[in-house]
């Protein structure tokens, strides 16, 4: 049978109300909702460790969180897809807006030296968050359409989204949060059937720019940090004093923990004279290590890898090619972010501004997260939508 | 799974669709991933989990360092000359001077206050209001903290804002040097993306750390100031730190003049102010560390930042040992520091106390030293020139000399034990306390660096003849009481070169001594006799015993140090003596006068009082040789006999003794106006040997006139006297040399001046009670 079976019009035929159940309460979305739940509460844990003060907020926060998850849970999926590329054009409004020159600094405040964020008074709000989301949307809803981006021409679009989300991300400059869009919109391609050929030329071209970019686009400070990584990673204490500073710190408190942890003074009095920067936020991770040891930090691991299953098994038990896909998109985003940020507390990867998903500290985040959790159930409990037939089955 | 229930039909057809393959796909990448993070949190958290525990514990430790007081060091007697004070220094942190302490501290106070979440729900105006308040609270803190600082230092606002601005200019002015470094450098390497605005942020160490802004203060003030520091964190900082006293910086001193020579004598005393009283000897600190010390013994190791010694060496500051016994002595003179470690996680402190340095005892005795010093203070005139000195022509008429009258002459004198070699006191004119108050060019023609009696390298003269009737007789080439005929010139054949000193037919003064034995010739100090025995000895076998009595090295008393340049050694001279090529020239010239001028200590031939010194402290004990010290306690090589018959041994000493004790000797009288003499050396109580001497110096440029430029140079003499004293009828108990720069005759310049620090020596009550009396001055405070 050829792809051309489907077209884009079968398949929003394929969507229409029909009499069958609302709603099924099995489903795998839920081992993502108390994955995030045990991540939620081991981070408002951790953070009591060094600031009990924060942790409460944390705690009201996660409610808050939880309240955002079951009011994402009511919106079914076909009205998520119609609103998806509204929410881009709100995110990419709201990312050039932090870039204008003459937004005053009461709302737009550059935290070192990165203006990502909107001071909405109670909270802030970075609008890379909504960018995120809006890209998943907006690919999901793209390639729902289109069918498995068998050739470059349907690869196309994707690739001019992300380079247009990527850039404005960019320039605030934050790195880290930019370099999210990449595992995911390559996880949501592989799912969505890109041809092998096309990730392999990818990555082997990511390969070869990134030397020559190492050399010709990072700035010294950037090239510094990854030299001061590679370092690290060698075990090389060379800039430990100095631009590693942070990371070793982060490191040897991991190490720290050992097996079974410290009791919570010890770790507290570790963390605080240790002086770690940013200890309940992005680097919460050692926090957690140094406080619950090995036990403490794979058992997180474990939480992100069962989040992780709960959102792909979702894509597979349902049946729109967008609902497939924005499980997958989730489930990528979270994952590689957590990656990127353990990564880098444990001494693997450069340091950059991304948050542990679920446990850092910060409202905003963890809100967006729950928002996401909350689609994932909203995808999960709705029965099977559309026909037989895999969208993706190329 | 419930949810796998529900695959439509199709799923009968075909149990996984391509999708769900490569959803597979993705969770195998994710578990790859999964496993990558597990393999390094294992290897963080088991394999090297004791190395990343020992490190991030020990930030719950602070250490704090307590210096250890330097050793102190003492006379002979016990008397104090260098000691550390125990002090503190108040410290206000550069913050606080730059004026954002109070900012810092009205924020961290509000924030305590209102907790965190309050403060940060407030409004941007609204905190800044109330941080405006509060800060002009901790700004009259630190202005009642800056009050208190005036009072106790005594001293008022200007003084204190130009010490704040000293410490404010300084950083700015690293600060700018760095940032200029840094930005060049930066520039130079990234051209238009170099980050200049990160260059700015940059601060210098003098910007974080903090400032000595009242030093050297006393416990009660220190300890009031400690309490203010608990209450104002981060502003103020009491640190303890050591002053290093010496005692003897400046003496006044009251001089006796009644046993001066006549024409200076005064039965008045004279109230002279000494400077540096043994400043060569006891030496100097720094606070600067060299480079070579921070590798030899660091404080810190330089990479892990840990502390390694507590008695090394602080790249910042420290007290180091720089010239003279604080230098040699270093090792042994500083301390251990102690140090407070503060268990910050369970609030415990361990304290470990300071050991403090060892003491040095030197064997001077610094009321003696004062005693001889004063001898060269301008109210004595006993180093000055003098019409005395200078004597009458035959027609009664003064002489005249080279240099001006009251000219004031440097010099060096040099008391010795002779049983245990040593060192009671080592005088050098000028000290390094005079030379501070002299003017460029009087310090750059004087030298008031150089420690006289064992830097100052001079041709010894006359003062060489005991030795080589020592080594003549020991070689055999004379016997006892043997005479030798002064025809006034050595050479049968010629009377212009090698002559005695009282033939000069040019003058019209033709005299000879005759025939002289051993003791007569030393007396009367005859050239003839000593050119016949240098010339039986050669030169080859003179030079060796010149050797043996310890000319041509370092004299070893304990000063000596290996420069940092390879191989030479510093704090000593080793004079010199003529080397094989220079006595083979000799031969090649078939020059026949210069061997035999090495019989009178004249030629390639040069020494420093302290030679001289043990040369004659040598004869007086027999012959053994000793190695002279300054420093009790140090090991010093056995003494060495250099087996001079014992008849030699007499005669010398008889010569010497004839020398200030015969009408003939040349150290016997003075010969005042109108042709009186007047003994140099008339104790009653007191049996003294001595022998003068008068070497040829280089020439002396004189600057009559005073206006820094010499318009002459004139031909002088150094003045040399060497003598051996003891109580009436007992053996030379010490030796003494006196040295004048450029003086003229030893006979009446040094002679003198060896008479008055014999008196010294019994003044201080080394030569029995019946000698003390009468004798010498009074060290006031």
């Amino acid at each position: 049978m050829s792809r051309r079976a489907f077209t884009p019009a079968e398949l929003y035929e394929g969507t229409e109300p029909a009499p069958r159940p609302r709603v099924r309460l099995t489903s795998p979305a839920w081992i993502c909702v108390g994955a995030a739940l045990a991540l939620s509460i081991l981070g408002v844990v951790a953070i009591s460790t060094t600031e009990p003060a924060l942790a409460a907020r944390q705690a009201v926060y996660l409610v808050v969180g939880v309240a955002a998850a079951a009011l994402a849970t009511l919106v079914p999926p076909q009205s998520l897809r119609m609103v998806s590329w509204f929410v881009l054009a709100i995110a990419v409004a709201l990312l050039i807006f932090v870039l204008l020159p003459f937004v005053p600094k009461s709302i737009v405040t550059p935290r070192n030296g990165a203006r990502a964020w909107i001071d909405l008074g109670i909270v802030d709000f970075q609008p890379s968050e909504l960018a995120k989301i809006a890209f998943i949307l907006c690919l999901s809803q793209w390639l729902s359409l289109r069918g498995s981006p068998r050739t470059v021409r349907a690869l196309l679009v994707p690739l001019l989204l992300l380079m247009g989300l990527v850039g404005l991300i960019v320039l605030e400059p934050d790195l880290g949060s930019a370099l999210l869009f990449f595992p995911t919109i390559l996880a949501m391609l592989i799912a969505a059937g890109v041809r092998w050929r096309h990730v392999i030329v990818a990555l082997v071209a990511a390969a070869a720019i990134g030397p020559i970019g190492y050399f010709a686009a990072l700035k010294p400070y950037q090239r510094a940090r990854i030299d001061a990584i590679v370092a690290q990673v060698k075990g090389d204490t060379r800039f430990e004093r100095d631009i590693g500073f942070q990371g070793w710190r982060a490191m040897r408190l991991v190490g720290s923990g050992g097996l079974l942890g410290n009791d919570a003074d010890h770790a507290r009095a570790l963390v605080v004279y240790n002086a770690l920067p940013e200890e309940h936020n992005d680097m919460i991770f050692a926090v957690v290590s140094c406080r619950f040891g090995m036990l403490g930090g794979a058992a997180t691991l474990v939480c992100y890898g069962l989040y992780l299953v709960g959102a792909l098994a979702v894509a597979v038990s349902t049946r729109d090619g967008f609902s497939k896909l924005v499980a997958v998109g989730i489930g990528a985003l979270l994952f590689s972010q957590m990656v990127v940020n353990i990564g880098m507390t444990i001494g693997l990867l450069p340091i950059t501004g991304v948050t542990l998903p679920f446990v850092s500290y910060g409202g905003s985040s963890l809100v967006a997260c729950w928002a996401l959790t909350g689609v994932l159930v909203s995808l999960g409990i709705r029965p099977p939508a559309g026909g037989d037939k895999d969208p993706f089955d190329a | 799974m419930a949810w796998m229930s529900e695959r439509p039909k199709q799923g009968a057809r075909r149990a996984f669709s391509r999708f769900d393959r490569r959803v597979g796909a993705l969770a195998v990448l994710a578990l790859g991933a999964l496993c990558v993070l597990s393999i390094q949190l294992m290897r963080l958290s088991v394999v090297e989990h004791s190395v990343h525990r020992t490190n991030v514990e020990r930030y719950l430790v602070t250490k704090r360092l307590l210096p250890a007081p330097r050793g102190r060091i003492l006379d002979r007697r016990g008397e104090v000359l260098a000691a550390d004070r125990a002090s503190w220094d108040v410290l206000i942190a550069y913050d606080a001077i730059a004026g954002r302490w109070a900012s810092d501290m009205a924020r961290r106070e509000l924030i305590a206050e209102l907790g965190r979440s309050r403060w940060l729900e407030l409004s941007a105006g609204e905190r800044a209001a109330a941080l405006l308040e509060r800060q002009r609270k901790f700004d009259g803190i630190l202005d009642s903290v800056y009050a208190r600082i005036m009072e106790a230092g005594g001293f008022d606002q200007a003084e204190l804002d130009r010490r704040l601005d000293a410490v404010l200019s300084r950083a700015a002015r690293e600060s700018t040097s760095r940032r200029q470094a840094l930005a060049e450098r930066e520039t130079r390497l990234f051209g238009d993306d170099a980050r200049l605005a990160d260059i700015d942020r940059e601060r210098v160490a003098s910007q974080r750390g903090s400032h000595v802004i009242l030093a050297d203060v006393a416990d009660e003030v220190a300890f009031y100031f400690q309490r203010l520091a608990e209450e104002l964190p981060g502003a103020i900082e009491v640190e303890p730190s050591t002053r290093r006293t010496r005692p003897w910086d400046q003496v006044v001193f009251e001089l006796d003049r009644s046993d001066f020579p006549s024409p200076i004598r005064s039965s008045k005393r004279a109230t002279v102010t000494l400077n540096g009283v043994a400043d060569h000897l006891i030496g100097t600190t720094r606070s600067q560390v060299f480079p070579d010390e921070l590798a030899r013994r660091p404080l810190v190791n330089a990479e892990t930042g840990e502390i390694v010694d507590l008695g090394g060496y602080r790249a910042d500051r420290d007290v180091v040992g720089a010239s003279g016994v604080e230098r040699v002595r270093e090792s042994s003179l500083r301390g251990l520091r102690g140090v407070i470690e503060r268990q910050l996680e369970r609030e415990t402190e361990r304290r470990l106390d300071p050991l403090p340095g060892g003491d040095t005892q030197l064997t001077i005795d610094i009321r003696l030293q004062s005693r001889i010093q004063a001898l060269f203070a301008p109210e004595s005139r006993l180093a000055t020139i003098q019409q005395y000195q200078r004597g009458v022509d035959r027609e009664g008429n003064p002489r005249g000399g080279p240099l001006p009258l009251g000219y004031e002459l440097d010099g060096a004198v040099v008391v010795l034990e002779i049983e245990t070699g040593e060192i009671l006191a080592a005088v050098s004119h000028p000290t390094i306390a005079d030379g501070a108050l002299m003017s460029a060019e009087r310090r750059a023609r004087e030298t008031p660096g150089i420690f006289r009696p064992v830097e100052g390298v001079y041709p010894p003269g006359s003062i060489l003849k005991p030795i080589v009737l020592c080594a003549a007789a020991a070689e055999g080439v004379v016997r006892p009481g043997e005479e030798i005929d002064c025809k006034g010139h050595y050479f049968a054949e010629r009377n212009d070169a090698a002559r005695c000193w009282i033939y000069r037919p040019a003058e019209g003064r033709d005299a000879t001594h005759g025939p002289l034995d051993a003791r007569g010739a030393l007396a009367r100090s005859c050239n003839i006799y000593f050119y016949t025995l240098a010339a039986r000895l050669g030169p080859e076998r003179l030079v060796s015993w010149f050797a043996r009595f310890g000319a041509g090295r370092a004299p070893g008393t304990g000063l000596g140090f290996e420069s940092s340049e390879a191989g030479s050694l510093r704090g000593e001279a080793a004079g010199s003596l003529p080397t094989e090529v220079q006595l083979a020239e000799f031969k090649e010239r078939g020059d026949r006068v210069s061997p035999i001028l090495l019989g009178i200590g004249q030629g390639p031939l040069a020494w420093t009082p302290m030679h001289a010194a043990n040369a004659f402290a040598t004869i007086a004990r027999g012959g053994r040789f000793l190695q002279p010290c300054f420093i009790r306690g140090e090991s010093r090589p056995a003494a060495v006999d250099l087996g001079i018959p014992q008849t030699a041994i007499d005669a010398a000493l008889a010569g010497l003794r004839g020398s200030v004790t015969e009408d003939y000797g040349t150290g016997h009288h003075l010969t005042l106006d109108g042709g009186a003499r007047e003994p140099l050396f008339g104790f009653d109580d007191l049996d003294v040997w001595g022998k003068t001497g008068t070497a040829t110096a280089p020439l002396l440029a004189l600057d009559g006139d005073r206006d820094g430029k010499p318009e002459t140079r004139v031909r002088t003499d150094h003045a040399w006297f060497v003598g051996l004293v003891a109580e009436k009828g007992e053996r030379p108990k010490y030796a003494v040399a006196v040295l004048l720069e450029n003086g003229g005759s030893g006979g009446k310049v040094a002679a003198p001046v060896g008479a008055a620090v014999m008196r010294a020596i019994a003044a201080e009550g080394y030569l029995g009670e019946r000698a003390r009396h009468g004798s010498g001055g009074v060290p006031k405070s």
